[in-house]
C-alpha cells in the first residue's frame, strides 16, 4: 500500500476544566506527503504525543481537522476509527505495548485478528514478518524473555501486520540503548521504505530527529519549525 | 475479532492473573455449592416426603375400593366405603374410558394361612394381594428392604410390617425376614358324610425376597399374580360357596394414576359416578407441597444472596483487572480492536469465571448434600424408616452451572462496558 498523506488542519486541543483550561495544541497546521518521514520534537509538554494520537485515531478530533488520504478522521467515530486505525495505521510505542500473555508471534497475529483474516493466514503473515525484523528465532519468547531491542522489533512487526499506509512511532527508541537503538532506527526506515508507508516519528532525540527527511519542531502546543 | 479469538485471549488474561482467578472462582463456587447443596437437599426431602405421603406410589394415585362410594368421598382423603360392589374386567375397561385417567392397575387378593419355617410361630390366617409387579412404580408399595418378588414367579413373596410383626421382628430388623421361607396355604371346602366339610390347603413354599412398607389392600403377604391366580382358582372351588373372605369379583382394588395431581379431583368424580368408593392423599399432598415451596423458595434466596455476593466479587476482580490493564486495553483498541471486542473479552473472562465457578461450586454442593443424607440417612435407618436417596436433579445441575455464568456475565456488564469505553488514547499512557 503506497503511503498516506497526511493534512492537519487548525487542530486544537483543550484539556483541564473551564476554569482552569489546558491547551495542548493550539491551531496547528500540518502536512505530511506520502511516503515522506517526518519527526516532531519539542520539549515534554509540547503537544507531540496528542498530536500523534490525533493523527493516529487515538483521540477524536474536536477542533480543526485532520484528512488521511482525503478521510477526515473527524467525521470517523466508533466502529470506522477502530477499521482506520486498524487498516491504515501501526503504531510502535516507546512502552512497546506487547501483551504480556502472547507470545511474540501472537502479538503480531493479534493485529490482523480484528480483521476477519483466518488463522493460518495470520500464522503465516506473522512468521514472515518475524523474520524480516529479524527475529523469527524468538517467535516462541513472551515478551519479558525478550531484550528492549527484541521487543521492539516485534512491536515493528505487529506494527506492519496489516501493510499501513502510516507508520506512527512514539518515541520508538526512548526505552533502547544507544546501538540498539542505531539499529532500530535504521530497521523502522528500512521497512517504511520498503512499505511504501509514511513515517511520522515522535522524539526527543536529536540523532533520531536527523534521519527524517523533515523536522516538525513544536512548543506549548504551537509549530514553531516546519 | 472471532469468538474463539476472544475466548482465547480471556483465557490467558485469567491465566497471567491466576492468583485473583482462582480466588473469584472459589467465591463463586462456594456461593454454587451453598446454592445447589440446599436445592438438592430440599429436593430430597421434597420427594422423601411426598413418597411418604402418597406411600411410595405416584402422587395422582387414586385407590378404588371394592365398595360403593360414600357421602363424603370426595371431601376426604380417607372416605369410608359404602357397601361392597364387585370390581370386574368391564369396571376396569369403563375406569380406563374416563378422562385424564393414565393408568389403571388392577389388584387380586386371596386368603391363606401362612405357616412360618423359621422359628417357632404359631401359623396364623392372612391374605396374599398381587398386581402386575412390571407396574411396580404406579402402585404404592414402597420397599423397606430387600426387592420386590419376580413379576411372574410362584415361589417369591413379599412381606409387610405386620408379619414381621408375627415372627417377632421390627423395622430395624426387616433384613433379618429376607431370604427366610414361609408357606402359604390358600384354603378349600371338601363335602364330607353327614353335610359337613372338610378343609384342605394348597400349600406354596416362597422365599421372603423383601418388605414393603405397606399393605396391599390388607395383605400381609405380596405376590405374582401367577401365585395368587393360582390359590384364587383353588378357593373357588369351594362346594359351598364360603368365600373364607375371598373377594366377591375377580379384583379386590383398583389402582388408579392420573394425569398429574390436578386432574385427581376429576378423575375421583368421575368413578364416583361410576359407583365406586375412591381415595386419596390429594388434599394433603397438595398443603405439604405449599409448605415445601414456601421452604424452597427460602433456602434458594439464601443461595441467591451468596451468589450475589460472589458476583459483586467478580465485578470487583474485574474492575481492579482494567484499572491494571488500561494501558493494554489502549494498544488493543489502537491495533484495531472496537468497543465491542473489548468488551466481549471482559465478559467471556466473567463467563469463564462463573462458568468453572458453577461447575465445581454444584460439585461441591452435591458433595455437601451426600454427606448431609448420609447423617440422615443414619438417623432414619436407625428409626427404621427408608433413607433418602441424594440425587443430582438436571434442573440444580444445569441451574447451578448455568445460573452461575449467566450471574457472573451480568456482574461482568459494568466493568466490560467500562473497558470497552476506555479511550484508545491509553495505549500512550496517561497522557
Amino acid at each position: 500500500m503506497p503511503g498516506a498523506t497526511v493534512t492537519a488542519t487548525n487542530l486544537t486541543v483543550d484539556y483541564g476544566t473551564a476554569a482552569d483550561p489546558l491547551r495542548v495544541l493550539d491551531d496547528v497546521t500540518l502536512t505530511v506527503t506520502a511516503g515522506e518521514r517526518i519527526a516532531i520534537t519539542g520539549p515534554s509538554g509540547a503537544g507531540k504525543t496528542t498530536l500523534l494520537a490525533l493523527i493516529g485515531g487515538l483521540e477524536p478530533v474536536r477542533a480543526g481537522r485532520v484528512l488521511v488520504d482525503e478521510v477526515d478522521l473527524a467525521g470517523l467515530s466508533g466502529d470506522d476509527l477502530a477499521r482506520y486505525r486498524h487498516l491504515t495505521v501501526g503504531f510502535v510505542f516507546q512502552h512497546f505495548g506487547l501483551l504480556g500473555t502472547l507470545t511474540a508471534l501472537e502479538n503480531v497475529e493479534l493485529a490482523m485478528s480484528f480483521g476477519g483474516i483466518d488463522r493460518r493466514t495470520r500464522r503465516l503473515r506473522a512468521t514472515e514478518l518475524l523474520a524480516s525484523v529479524g527475529i523469527a528465532a524468538r517467535a516462541d519468547h513472551r515478551p519479558a524473555a525478550l531484550s528492549g531491542g527484541e521487543a521492539q522489533r516485534v512491536a515493528l512487526a505487529r506494527a506492519l501486520a496489516n501493510r499501513p499506509a502510516l507508520l506512527l512511532a512514539d518515541e520508538p527508541t526512548g526505552n533502547l540503548d544507544h546501538d540498539t537503538a542505531a539499529r532500530m532506527l535504521d530497521l523502522i526506515d528500512e521497512v517504511a521504505a520498503d512499505h511504501g508507508a509514511t513515517l511520522v516519528t515522535v522524539t526527543h532525540d536529536p540523532a533520531v530527529a536527523a534521519r527524517a527527511d523533515r523536522v516538525v519542531r513544536l512548543r506549548d502546543g504551537r509549530v514553531v519549525a516546519a | 475479532m472471532t469468538w474463539a479469538d476472544a475466548l482465547a485471549a480471556a483465557g490467558r488474561s485469567l491465566g497471567r492473573r491466576a492468583g485473583r482467578a482462582v480466588l473469584t472462582v472459589v467465591a463463586v463456587a462456594l456461593a454454587a455449592a451453598l446454592l445447589s447443596a440446599l436445592l438438592i437437599i430440599s429436593t430430597s426431602a421434597r420427594t422423601r416426603v411426598l413418597t411418604q405421603l402418597s406411600k411410595g406410589g405416584p402422587l395422582s394415585g387414586i385407590q378404588v375400593a371394592a365398595a360403593a362410594p360414600s357421602a363424603t368421598a370426595l371431601d376426604s382423603d380417607n372416605p369410608r366405603p359404602g357397601r361392597a360392589r364387585p370390581i370386574d374386567a368391564a369396571t376396569v375397561a369403563r375406569i380406563r374410558a374416563v378422562p385424564s385417567v393414565r393408568t389403571v392397575v388392577p389388584i387380586e387378593v386371596n386368603p391363606v394361612l401362612a405357616l412360618t419355617l423359621t422359628g417357632d410361630h404359631q401359623p396364623f390366617a392372612d391374605r396374599v394381594g398381587s398386581f402386575d409387579l412390571r407396574r411396580a412404580g404406579t402402585v404404592p408399595v414402597a420397599l423397606v428392604t430387600g426387592r420386590l418378588p419376580a413379576p411372574h414367579s410362584e415361589t417369591e413373596v413379599a412381606v409387610s410390617e405386620g408379619y414381621l410383626h408375627r415372627v417377632g421382628l421390627d423395622k430395624k430388623s426387616a433384613a433379618r425376614a429376607v431370604g427366610t421361607e414361609v408357606e402359604l396355604g390358600a384354603p378349600r371346602e371338601f363335602p364330607r358324610r353327614g353335610g359337613r366339610f372338610d378343609i384342605r390347603g394348597r400349600w406354596t413354599r416362597a422365599q421372603i425376597v423383601g418388605v414393603v412398607a405397606q399393605q396391599v389392600v390388607d395383605a400381609e403377604f405380596l405376590a405374582s399374580p401367577a401365585l395368587v391366580a393360582a390359590q384364587r382358582s383353588w378357593t373357588a372351588q369351594s362346594v359351598t360357596g364360603s368365600d373364607f373372605g375371598l373377594p366377591s369379583s375377580r379384583y379386590a382394588a383398583l389402582f388408579v394414576v392420573a394425569d398429574g395431581l390436578a386432574r385427581v379431583g376429576d378423575v375421583r368424580a368421575a368413578i364416583d359416578r361410576l359407583g365406586y368408593s375412591t381415595s386419596a392423599p390429594e388434599n394433603l399432598i397438595e398443603t405439604v407441597q405449599r409448605y415445601l415451596h414456601v421452604v424452597e423458595i427460602v433456602l434458594a434466596g439464601i443461595g441467591l444472596i451468596a451468589l450475589a455476593i460472589a458476583a459483586l466479587g467478580i465485578t470487583n476482580a474485574l474492575l481492579a483487572a482494567i484499572r491494571e490493564r488500561r494501558r493494554e486495553i489502549g494498544v488493543l483498541k489502537a491495533i484495531g480492536a472496537r468497543d465491542r471486542d473489548v468488551r466481549r473479552m471482559f465478559l467471556i473472562e466473567a463467563g469463564i469465571t462463573g462458568f468453572a465457578g458453577g461447575v465445581i461450586g454444584t460439585a461441591i454442593g452435591y458433595g455437601i448434600a451426600r454427606l448431609l443424607g448420609a447423617v440422615v440417612n443414619t438417623y432414619l435407618v436407625d428409626q427404621g424408616l427408608r433413607g433418602v436417596a441424594i440425587g443430582l436433579p438436571w434442573t440444580v445441575l444445569g441451574g447451578g452451572i448455568l445460573g452461575a455464568t449467566v450471574l457472573a456475565v451480568v456482574a461482568g456488564l459494568l466493568p466490560a462496558q467500562r473497558a470497552a469505553r476506555l479511550p484508545a488514547r491509553q495505549a500512550m499512557g496517561d497522557a
